[in-house]
């Protein structure tokens, strides 16, 4: 099977939206994706740290999660320029929802390569 | 046979934050002569300095064993599970289908010294699930307290893994031994967390690992001024 990586990004701190993005992290390793989860939020603690060039870079697919509109998403998508086209957007009202897309966006990822 | 893998021998990574001694080839350190001993696939003696830590990451289809020598633990992952360890608790994860957990040291002062040992899991796509058990320093003196294995250990808790593997931790005072047999067909590793151990004779020091394969009867004796502490692993 072929690596795929998925990128996970979430706009703040906070145990909702963590949950939302670990499902979708989760979501993705289940569809056999390598991951690497990113927080916006400036003062991101050491649990998750702030998406890197690399990490866009490393990324065959951009999972953009939040509960809803969320300007710091919407800059860091804007900040990607051409690799916009890796961005998968997604406003979650779920867990189960989150998984669901991280799972789907590794298999998308996948059958693109 | 007793095959020993010396301490200075095994890969070894400093990033300031994080030392960690890689017994078999993990992260950038690879060597294919040292992938494992059957089903035993990682075992990372890791020394985390205060504050710092791994952030979240990533597991699938791995059976993974957290062991506090020093300091303390803080965990966190995708099942929802939040919890600080120290010594004397076995921290076990199935990773399975797959979880995403972070590894912090919530210390401000003192470093965190564990062991993290990763088994290969006999089926792929199990549900994930934590546990954690913690036991009283009695129950491994002069004795072989079993930390995991893939059943109930009886009158002493234990966590339940997916492998016919089980994890056992001693510890030694000075001049004390202990015997344990090994079945027929049965494979040991044994890994020295603290002090120095004598495994049939042959001396092991802190850090030091030996392949165990066709033997029947195993003798550990403290060789050193201030007790051991080792794990045993009977594989199959």
């Amino acid at each position: 099977m072929q690596d795929v990586n998925v990128l996970v990004v979430f706009p703040t701190r906070g145990e909702s939206m963590e949950r939302l993005a670990l499902a979708a992290a989760v979501g993705a390793v289940q569809g056999r994706a390598n991951i690497r989860l990113r927080c916006l939020e400036a003062a991101a603690d050491r649990d998750f740290i702030a998406p890197r060039d690399a990490d866009a870079e490393w990324a065959d697919a951009i999972l953009a999660i939040s509960y809803g509109p969320a300007d710091s998403l919407e800059q860091y998508i804007d900040s990607l320029g051409t690799r916009r086209d890796r961005v998968d957007s997604a406003a979650l009202t779920s867990i189960e929802d989150a998984r669901l897309h991280g799972r789907r966006a590794a298999e998308a990822a996948r059958a693109q390569k | 046979m007793i095959t020993i893998r010396k301490n200075s021998d095994r890969g070894h990574a400093d990033h300031g934050w994080l030392n960690s001694w890689h017994t078999f080839s993990f992260a950038d350190y690879y060597d294919p002569a040292h992938m494992g001993f059957r089903t035993l696939r990682v075992i990372n003696d890791d020394r985390v300095a205060p504050g710092r830590g791994f952030g979240a990451h990533a597991h699938r289809d791995m059976e993974i064993i957290s062991y506090v020598l020093e300091g303390s633990l803080a965990h966190k992952d995708s099942m929802g599970e939040r919890h600080t360890i120290g010594p004397n608790t076995i921290q076990a994860m199935s990773a399975g289908t797959g979880i995403v957990h972070s590894e912090f040291n919530p210390s401000e002062t003192e470093a965190v010294h564990f062991l993290q040992i990763w088994i290969e899991p006999a089926m792929e796509d199990v549900d994930p699930s934590y546990q954690q058990i913690s036991f009283a320093p009695a129950e491994k003196r002069g004795k072989f307290r079993l930390l995991a294995g893939p059943h109930p250990g009886g009158s002493e808790a234990s966590a339940i893994i997916h492998q016919d593997a089980r994890v056992y931790v001693a510890e030694l005072m000075p001049g004390e031994t202990l015997r344990q047999p090994l079945a027929a067909g049965r494979f040991g590793w044994v890994q020295v967390a603290r002090g120095e151990v004598t495994l049939n004779g042959q001396k092991l020091a802190e850090g030091d690992g030996a392949a165990i394969d066709a033997e029947t009867e195993l003798s550990f004796a403290d060789s050193g001024a201030g007790g051991t502490e080792f794990l045993f692993f009977d594989l199959a």
